[in-house]
């Protein structure tokens, strides 16, 4: 199916991989989150790049608040896709989550298997999957740049200018 | 009690918001600026049709240094978040109505900013956003939401 309506990261740095949100301004908070998390943590980090770029596939994300927000994330190698799902596709691995739960599980401030024991966290995979979800979930994780014992957070710099709703993501670090 | 954008009102958000000490523990110890951006829809009786009410929100130390209309919107200089939404949806959050967090997973707010920080502290946005729609008592003149046309 081709898209009607994409909007693709207006970082077009050649070794920034793009990030591109189907529906533009009709899509999820759900998804539009998922798109700046995404496209900021690849624009400050190399690494990130390269995890990005050797992933392959496609995963769910559903959010616990609200049954009818799902977000299916394509990562295609050359670019990401993010697309609500009204109806999700048979087949791929989805992780349902509150939004707390999302915000620990990628600050590191969570394990993902203390989640998933819990029930705060609920998976659906085939163990043919379980490779790709760890590298995303690997992928997904914030980057510590602060020594793990140093508890404060960073400090965001002074006078990001922040751009309208639908331009490009600030870089506040 | 205190009536809806009024200066009082302002302050009351201001002392609920410094009154707890969990949000003041919780919080980062550095200065974050929102700007909460409220747009008229036609449904709401507190902001015209067509424009706006904008506020700057700022915390420092988990205290809330500044909560103030703008008279305009904000240019983003120095601002760290961006939270957009109709009057309707705002006002939901307000008066206890419309689950903020819902909202924005919906895109109904739509919020601009540094999305990583957001993860790293959501807790307290939490907490801030549970005070903000559950403890203040505001005064509706006009009428309460949810609006009639909305």
């Amino acid at each position: 199916m081709v898209a009607t309506h994409l909007m693709a990261t207006l970082d077009t740095r050649p070794d920034v991989l793009p990030v591109v949100l189907v529906g533009d301004d009709q899509a999820s908070g759900l998804a539009d989150m998922l798109r700046q998390f995404i496209e900021q943590t690849l624009a400050e980090s190399p690494r990130k790049q390269r995890q990005a770029r050797s992933l392959s596939g496609a995963t769910l994300f559903r959010s616990a608040e609200d049954d009818d927000l799902c977000v299916c994330i394509t990562f295609a190698g050359d670019h990401i896709e993010l697309r609500d799902e009204a109806t999700p596709p048979v087949g791929l691995p989805a992780i349902t989550a509150d939004f707390l739960t999302i915000a620990h599980l990628t600050s590191g401030q969570a394990n993902p298997f203390w989640l998933l024991a819990r029930r705060r966290l609920q998976a659906r995979f085939t163990i043919r999957q379980v490779p790709f979800l760890l590298r995303l979930l690997r992928f997904m994780r914030i980057e510590r740049h602060a020594p793990s014992n140093q508890m404060e957070t960073p400090p965001l710099p002074a006078g990001p200018n922040l751009p309208e709703p639908g331009e490009e993501a600030p870089r506040t670090r | 009690m205190s009536v809806i954008y009024s200066d009082a009102w302002y302050e009351d958000m201001k002392r609920l918001i410094n009154g707890s000490e969990q949000l003041a523990k919780l919080a980062p110890k550095i200065r974050i600026a929102f700007s909460l951006e409220v747009m008229g829809d036609g449904a709401s009786p507190y902001v015209p049709k067509d424009g706006g009410r904008y506020f700057l929100l700022a915390i420092e130390n988990g205290k809330v240094t500044d909560f103030c209309p703008l008279p305009e919107r904000h240019d983003g200089k120095g601002l760290n978040f961006r939270f957009t939404a109709p009057a309707t949806i705002w006002e939901g959050v307000a008066a206890g109505t419309n689950d903020p967090i819902r909202c924005g997973l919906r895109g109904q707010i739509k919020v601009r900013g540094d999305m990583k920080f957001l993860m790293e502290n959501a807790d307290a946005v939490k907490l801030a956003i549970d005070l903000y729609g559950h403890q203040v008592n505001t005064e509706w003149p006009l009428g309460a939401p949810p609006y009639v046309h909305a």
